[in-house]
């Protein structure tokens, strides 16, 4: 289930690589390791926040804090993963501050008008895509962390089981009951739109 | 939720718009790139995690000891209180008030218990002659030597078995077969006789009786110069310092000598009353062995005696020992008192034969009046009474140092 960008992603190996040339104090490696994550990077911020400018500065501000952290980065895991807590806790930071960003119970916020009648032709839709990332932000918190970090961050299982310290048994519940919660949430507003 | 609609859902967030990151996106961030990563060298991570184990070595040591510290007070506090509580439990007060203790030393002498001067007028006893002669040293050694003999020849020797009954009979029947003195002393009827009465236990008078006294052969080289301490006397007194730890025994037999030295083997018995108490008798044993020490003496007391103590010298060949008796009251005047043999000489007493301290001897008052004056502490009354007496009986020497000894005093 890993998304299109994957193939940049470098490998353990190559990874280790870069990041001992980077202790070395190498700046060609970093470079090459924006090169080769800041777009997968930016695909979860936009996911996450679903605006292309706002993602474009939450992937800066998350390879900031990156560059800041490196030092204490002790390479348990992969460091794709790694940079992908950074950037989701920068973009929880950026919505939880006030008026910086539309809430998503905001009413000034602009509807999004639905012009399918049923919820299968709601997948192709880019407005029903909205819908769904509203429902996902709306999980609470460890489940739309491991629904955002496995769905929209293309971490396996047993890389989010690594970084929230639980076995790969409680992502997958964790996951099961997000399904539930998502399917009430979508359902509720197919609902609400048919009548 | 069924299969279906889970598998929509996946589809779904799986398949959210993926957004390409908009020109010169990289470029931002990597300007953000800073020179210096803040890699801290191999060296400076190894000096922070020595630093960092050693402050938690220290922690711990620190912990462990102040954890011993504290039960070792505990266990402390518990064995104070569990002794208080003994204590309580035994009746025992337990001292609540700090005693402050003084700065200066304690005056040599000043820790001794001070006798009961109620208690009878008793002259210090000294140890046996057969210890006494000898050296601290040789008296461990011998008693050792005794001792492993004992255990090598299975033969151990009991205190009963040294009592020599046998001889105390004899003696007895030997005293009681010489003749009865013609005469009776006038003094005997207001001699204190009668004051005998109700004193020692029958259990206590058939010891008495039984025993006998009995010299060994002495090491007259070993013997302590006993004349020296009469001296040492003297010279304290001469420099104002009062006498102290006088040795009784030698003083006594400084004062007991003989006035002139015997041609041969001589032995005396003599009993008078006390000199500073009328109610008691003495009775002394003089043996005079001029240059033969090793002669056996024998003592044994006649069955007019109900009982006798030891009060200072031993029977031994040329010196004095001065016994306490007690007289039966219904003993007659030919009865025998103590008879005392030494090779060939011989002397017997005998209830007759008793007299005031006026009516001694010379030598008599001499011995008596310096194991008076020889107990410590005496009080003042009793030492005059002692300078009185010496005066009077024209034994200046005793006389000065009683006198001296009290001025000091």
């Amino acid at each position: 289930m890993r998304p299109e960008h994957d193939a940049v992603i470098p490998s353990w190996n190559e990874e280790h690589r870069l990041l001992a040339a980077i202790r070395g104090g190498d700046r060609s490696a970093a470079e090459e390791l924006v090169d080769r994550t800041y777009s997968s990077v930016f695909a979860s911020m936009y996911r996450l926040c679903g605006d292309h400018e706002l993602a474009a500065d939450l992937t800066q501000d998350t390879y900031r804090k990156a560059w800041e952290a490196l030092p204490g980065f002790n390479g348990q895991s992969q460091f794709f993963t790694w940079l992908y807590r950074i950037g989701y806790t920068t973009f929880l930071n950026h919505i939880r501050r006030p008026r910086l960003m539309k809430s998503l119970d905001d009413e000034n916020m602009p509807e999004t008008p639905d012009r399918s009648p049923g919820a299968d032709e709601l997948l192709g839709n880019a407005e029903e895509a909205e819908h769904l990332r509203e429902a996902v932000l709306r999980l609470p918190e460890d489940l739309r962390f491991t629904v955002t970090a496995h769905f929209w961050g293309g971490l396996a299982v047993k890389e989010i089981a690594a970084i929230e310290e639980i076995t790969t048994v409680a992502i997958r519940k964790r996951l099961h009951k997000a399904f539930s919660l998502l399917e009430q949430a979508l359902g509720g507003n197919v609902e609400e739109e048919r009548q | 939720m069924t299969r279906t609609r889970k598998a929509d859902l996946q589809r779904k967030l799986t398949m959210a718009p993926v957004a390409k990151p908009p020109a010169g996106l990289a470029d931002r961030i990597k300007r953000d790139i800073p020179n210096q990563f803040g890699f801290e060298s191999e060296r400076t991570q190894l000096r922070k995690s020595a630093m960092f184990n050693l402050r938690i070595a220290a922690s711990i040591i620190l912990l462990v000891s102040s954890l011993y510290l504290a039960l070792h007070l505990v266990s402390r506090n518990g064995s104070n209180l569990n002794n208080r509580s003994m204590m309580k439990a035994s009746g025992v007060a337990s001292p609540r008030v700090a005693l402050a203790l003084p700065n200066t030393p304690p005056a040599p002498g000043s820790a001794r218990v001070p006798e009961h001067t109620d208690l009878p007028a008793l002259p210090r006893v000294p140890p046996p002659s057969s210890i006494a002669a000898q050296p601290a040293a040789g008296r461990v050694a011998e008693a050792k030597r005794e001792e492993s003999t004992a255990m090598t020849t299975g033969t151990p020797t009991y205190v009963a078995d040294t009592q020599t009954t046998p001889q105390l009979t004899d003696s007895i029947v030997a005293g009681n077969a010489v003749p009865a003195a013609p005469a009776v002393a006038p003094q005997v009827a207001d001699a204190p006789v009668a004051t005998a009465e109700g004193g020692a236990p029958e259990r206590e008078r058939t010891m008495a009786k039984s025993s006998a006294a009995s010299a060994e052969p002495r090491d007259a080289m070993a013997a302590p110069p006993r004349v020296h301490n009469f001296i040492a006397v003297q010279q304290a007194i001469s420099r104002g310092e009062a006498p102290r730890d006088v040795d009784a025994y030698a003083f006594v037999q400084h004062f007991a000598a003989p006035e002139r030295a015997p041609a041969d083997l001589h032995v005396e018995l003599e009993a008078s009353a006390a000199p500073l108490d009328a109610t008691k008798w003495l009775l002394r044993v003089s043996v005079d062995a001029p240059g033969k020490t090793s002669t056996p003496v024998d003592l044994t007391f006649g069955d007019a005696i109900a009982v006798h103590r030891p009060v200072i010298g031993s029977v031994a060949p040329n010196e004095t020992a001065l016994y306490e008796i007690e007289v039966k009251p219904g003993a007659k005047s030919d009865d025998n008192i103590a008879t005392v043999r030494a090779g060939e000489a011989k002397s017997t007493l005998r209830v007759a034969d008793l007299h005031h301290w006026n009516e001694a001897s010379s030598r008599m008052k001499r011995a008596s009046l310096a194991a008076a004056w020889a107990r410590a502490p005496q009080s003042r009354k009793q030492t005059e009474e002692i300078v009185a007496k010496a005066r009077e009986a024209h034994i200046d020497e005793l006389a000065d140092i009683a006198e001296q000894s009290v001025r000091i005093r």
